[in-house]
C-alpha cells in the first residue's frame, strides 16, 4: 500500500503550477486516513488508508466509481467527520485537535463546500444563501449584502439575487452554491460531484467556472466526479478504488488512457 | 493555533430571522401546529374564564353569585309549595323585619306575580312593611288571619310584634323564616323546639299551645352549599385532570411536528453546519421556531378561551327574577373580574410558550447533534 502514496517528488513532477513546492506548501495533507462505518454488526471500510498531499492553488479531481469512498474522503479532508484512524492536516493544523468552535470556524472560513444536490436553503433567496456563511462569520448584514452581490456578479447571477432557488435552473443553483462557498474567501473549495445533477453542457460551464476561480482567486479546488469528461481542466487526477488511492495522474496521461479505451 | 480561530456565537436576532423564514415557507405545517396549541390553550383559558364567571371555589364568579341566589329562591319556593301544596285559594302573609336581601325580594315578587296566575292564584298575598304590585297591604295584627302560611323576611333579629300576635288566627301554621332564624329568636325559651326532617331538609318545629310552627332552618342552606362545594371540588379535579392531559397532548403534538421538521431538514441542517453554524445555533433555531409557534398559538387560544365562554354564558343567561334571556351581556361583561382575567390570559400565554419551548428541547437537541457530513449524502 505504501506504493500508492504519492511522494513530494512525484507531486512536483506532476504539477508545474505556481505553488511553492520547495517549502511544501500543502493546503491539505491526509496521512493514512481510514474510515469504518459501523451499522449494527456490519462494518463498512469506506477508506482503507488514503494518503494524499494537496497543493495550495491546484485543481484536483478525485475520480472513482460510485461507492469507492470519494464522499467519505471529502468528509475527512473537509473537517466534516472524524477518521477512524490516520491524520488530516489543513494548513498544517491537525484537525483532530480542534474543538467544535474551531471546527465551525474552519468550515466557515477555510473551506467552501459544494454539493451534488446544490443544498441551497430553499427558504432563502440566492442573496440570503450567499450571505448566510458571512452571517456565521459575524459579518454585518450591510457588508455581507455588498460582498454577496459582488460574488453573485462573479458567477454571473447578479440579476437573479432575489430569486428563490426553486425558481432557478440546476446550473444556476449550482452557481449560487459556488458563490455561497466563496462567501468567506476560503482557501479551499470542496465539490462533491458538482456536475452529477447537471446536463453535460451546464456541467462543463461549472467546470469552466472552477477553472476561472482557480486563476482569479488562487483558490484550491478539489472536486469528485465519476465523469471522465469533467477532468480536462484538472491539474491532477486522483483515482480512488475501494477506499484506497490507486494512482495520481494528469489529464494528459488520462487522455492517452481514454484514447486506448476508445 | 495561529491558523485557526474560534467561531463566534451569533446574536439571537439572526436565529429569530432564520426561524421566521422557516415558519413562513412551511406555513401549512406551522398552522397545523399552531392550531394544536390554540386548542390546548383555549381549553386552559376557558377553564380559567369559566371559573371567573361561574366558579364557586377560590374565586366566586358573578355567575356563581347569581346561581346561589337562584338556588336560595328555589329552596324557599320549594318549602312554600311543599308546605302548602297548591297556593290556589290560600292566603299567604308576609312580614318584613329590617332590610330585604335580593333572594327575599325575588321571592316576594314571585309570590306577588302568582296573584295574576289563573290556575295558581292564591286568594290573597298580604304584606306588612312591603308594597309591590299584587300584594295587599296588611296590618300587623291581621296578617296571620286565616293565612295558611306566614313568611318572615328581613335581616332584623327581632320582630316588633310578638310572635303569638303575628300567628293569631292561624290554624295549621307554617312559618317560612327565609333563612335568618328570626322566629327562632322570638320562640326560643318560650317554646319546645325540636328538629325534624321535612321533605329531606332539616326543619325546626315549634310547638306552641297546640299550634305547630314549622320553620325552614338556616342549616339547609349550608347543607346545599356544602353539597355544591363538594360537587364543584370533584368537577375541579376532573377539569384539572383533563387540562393536564390536553396540555400533554399539545406538547406531544409540537414535539412530533418539530421532529418531522428536523427529519425533513437533515440536509439543510447539515449544510448550515458546513457553512459554519454552531450546534448551539441550530438548537436555538428550533427552540425559537417552537417558541414563536407557541406564542402565536397561545395568544390566539387565550383570546378564544376567554371570549367563547363569556359569549356562551351571556347568551344563555336568564334573569333570576323573571327568567328572561337577553340581559346576559351586561351582566357577564360588566361583572367579570378584568384584572384576574388579564392575569389568567397572561399566564395562559406564558404557559403555552414555555410548553412549546419544552416540547422543542428534544427535537432541537436532535437537530443540533446532526453531523455536517449529512449534507453530502445524496440519498436523504
Ligand atoms: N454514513 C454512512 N454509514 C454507513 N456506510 C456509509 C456511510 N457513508 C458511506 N458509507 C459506505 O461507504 C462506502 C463509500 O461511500 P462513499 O464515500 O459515499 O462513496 P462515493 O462517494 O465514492 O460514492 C460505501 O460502501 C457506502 O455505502
Ligand atoms: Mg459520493
Amino acid at each position: 500500500m505504501q506504493g500508492m502514496v504519492v511522494t513530494k517528488d512525484q507531486v512536483e513532477s506532476l504539477f508545474a503550477g505556481g505553488a511553492d513546492l520547495s517549502q511544501g506548501d500543502y493546503v491539505i495533507r491526509a496521512v493514512d486516513v481510514r474510515k469504518i462505518y459501523r451499522m449494527g454488526d456490519t462494518e463498512t471500510h469506506a477508506l482503507r488508508g488514503a494518503t494524499l498531499d494537496i497543493l495550495r492553488g491546484e485543481y484536483l479531481s478525485i475520480m472513482g466509481p460510485s461507492g469507492s469512498g470519494k464522499t467519505t474522503f471529502f468528509n475527512m479532508i473537509g473537517g466534516l467527520g472524524k477518521p477512524s484512524a490516520g491524520k488530516v492536516y489543513i494548513d498544517q493544523v491537525d484537525i483532530a485537535q480542534l474543538d467544535p468552535y474551531e471546527l465551525a470556524w474552519l468550515r466557515c472560513r477555510k473551506v467552501g463546500y459544494i454539493f451534488q444536490a446544490f443544498n441551497l436553503i430553499q427558504v432563502m433567496s440566492c442573496l440570503e444563501n450567499v450571505m448566510l456563511p458571512m452571517a456565521f462569520a459575524g459579518v454585518t448584514s450591510e457588508d455581507a449584502r455588498d460582498k454577496a452581490m459582488e460574488i453573485l456578479a462573479e458567477v454571473g447571477l447578479e440579476d437573479r439575487a432575489l430569486h428563490k432557488p426553486s425558481e432557478m435552473s440546476g446550473g444556476q443553483q449550482q452557481r449560487v452554491a459556488i458563490a455561497r462557498a466563496l462567501a468567506n474567501s476560503p482557501a479551499i473549495l470542496l465539490a462533491d460531484e458538482p456536475t452529477a445533477n447537471l446536463d453535460l453542457r451546464t456541467g462543463e460551464e461549472i467546470i469552466e467556472l472552477f477553472s476561472r476561480l482557480k486563476e482569479t482567486r488562487g483558490v484550491t479546488i478539489i472536486t469528485a466526479t465519476h465523469d471522465l469528461k469533467m477532468l480536462k481542466r484538472s491539474d491532477r487526477i486522483v483515482w480512488i478504488e475501494d477506499g484506497r488511492i490507486d494512482r495520481v495522474t494528469t489529464p494528459e496521461a488520462m487522455n492517452i488512457e481514454v484514447g486506448e479505451v476508445h | 493555533m495561529e491558523n485557526i480561530g474560534t467561531q463566534v456565537r451569533l446574536p439571537i436576532s439572526t436565529a429569530v430571522q432564520i426561524a421566521l423564514q422557516g415558519i413562513k415557507i412551511r406555513l401549512g405545517r406551522a398552522l397545523v401546529t399552531i392550531s394544536g396549541v390554540v386548542l390546548g390553550i383555549a381549553f386552559l383559558m376557558s377553564v380559567f374564564t369559566g371559573e371567573l364567571i361561574s366558579g364557586t371555589g377560590y374565586i366566586k364568579g358573578a355567575m356563581a353569585q347569581r346561581e346561589e341566589l337562584n338556588n336560595t329562591v328555589k329552596m324557599m319556593e320549594s318549602f312554600v309549595s311543599q308546605a302548602l301544596g297548591s297556593p290556589k285559594d290560600k292566603i299567604i302573609g308576609i312580614v318584613v323585619a329590617g332590610e330585604l336581601d335580593q333572594s327575599e325580594l325575588i321571592l316576594a315578587k314571585r309570590l306577588a306575580r302568582l296573584t295574576q296566575d289563573q290556575k295558581q292564584a292564591p286568594k290573597e298575598v298580604r304584606a306588612v312593611g312591603l308594597s309591590l304590585p299584587g300584594l295587599t297591604r296588611a296590618d300587623v295584627r291581621e296578617v296571620g288571619k286565616d293565612a295558611s302560611m306566614l313568611i318572615v323576611m328581613g335581616n332584623s333579629g327581632a320582630l316588633a310584634t310578638a310572635f303569638e300576635a303575628l300567628t293569631a288566627g292561624m290554624e295549621q301554621v307554617y312559618v317560612l323564616d327565609t333563612y335568618k332564624p328570626v322566629v327562632m329568636a322570638a320562640a326560643e325559651g318560650a317554646h319546645d323546639v325540636k328538629m325534624r326532617t321535612y321533605a329531606g331538609a332539616p326543619v325546626v318545629v315549634v310547638e306552641h299551645s297546640g299550634q305547630k310552627y314549622e320553620q325552614l332552618y338556616g342549616d339547609q342552606q349550608q347543607e346545599v352549599l356544602r353539597e355544591q362545594a363538594e360537587k364543584a371540588e370533584s368537577a375541579r379535579f376532573r377539569t384539572v385532570w383533563v387540562m393536564i392531559i390536553s396540555l400533554l397532548v399539545t406538547i406531544i403534538g409540537i414535539t412530533n411536528s418539530l421532529l418531522m421538521s428536523v427529519t425533513e431538514r437533515f440536509k439543510e441542517i447539515g449544510t448550515m453546519k458546513c457553512l459554519g453554524a454552531l450546534s448551539v445555533f441550530i438548537r436555538q433555531l428550533f427552540l425559537i421556531e417552537s417558541a414563536l409557534i407557541g406564542f402565536t398559538g397561545s395568544f390566539l387560544g387565550m383570546l378564544v378561551g376567554a371570549l367563547l365562554p363569556m359569549l356562551m354564558y351571556s347568551i344563555s343567561y336568564r334573569d333570576p327574577a323573571t327568567g328572561a334571556l337577553g340581559a346576559g351581556f351586561g351582566v357577564i361583561f360588566g361583572t367579570i373580574n378584568y384584572p384576574l382575567l388579564l392575569a389568567a390570559g397572561l399566564s395562559a400565554v406564558v404557559v403555552g410558550t414555555l410548553l412549546a419551548i419544552m416540547a422543542a428541547i428534544y427535537p432541537a437537541n436532535f437537530a443540533a447533534r446532526m453531523v455536517p457530513a449529512m449534507a453530502l449524502r445524496s440519498n436523504v
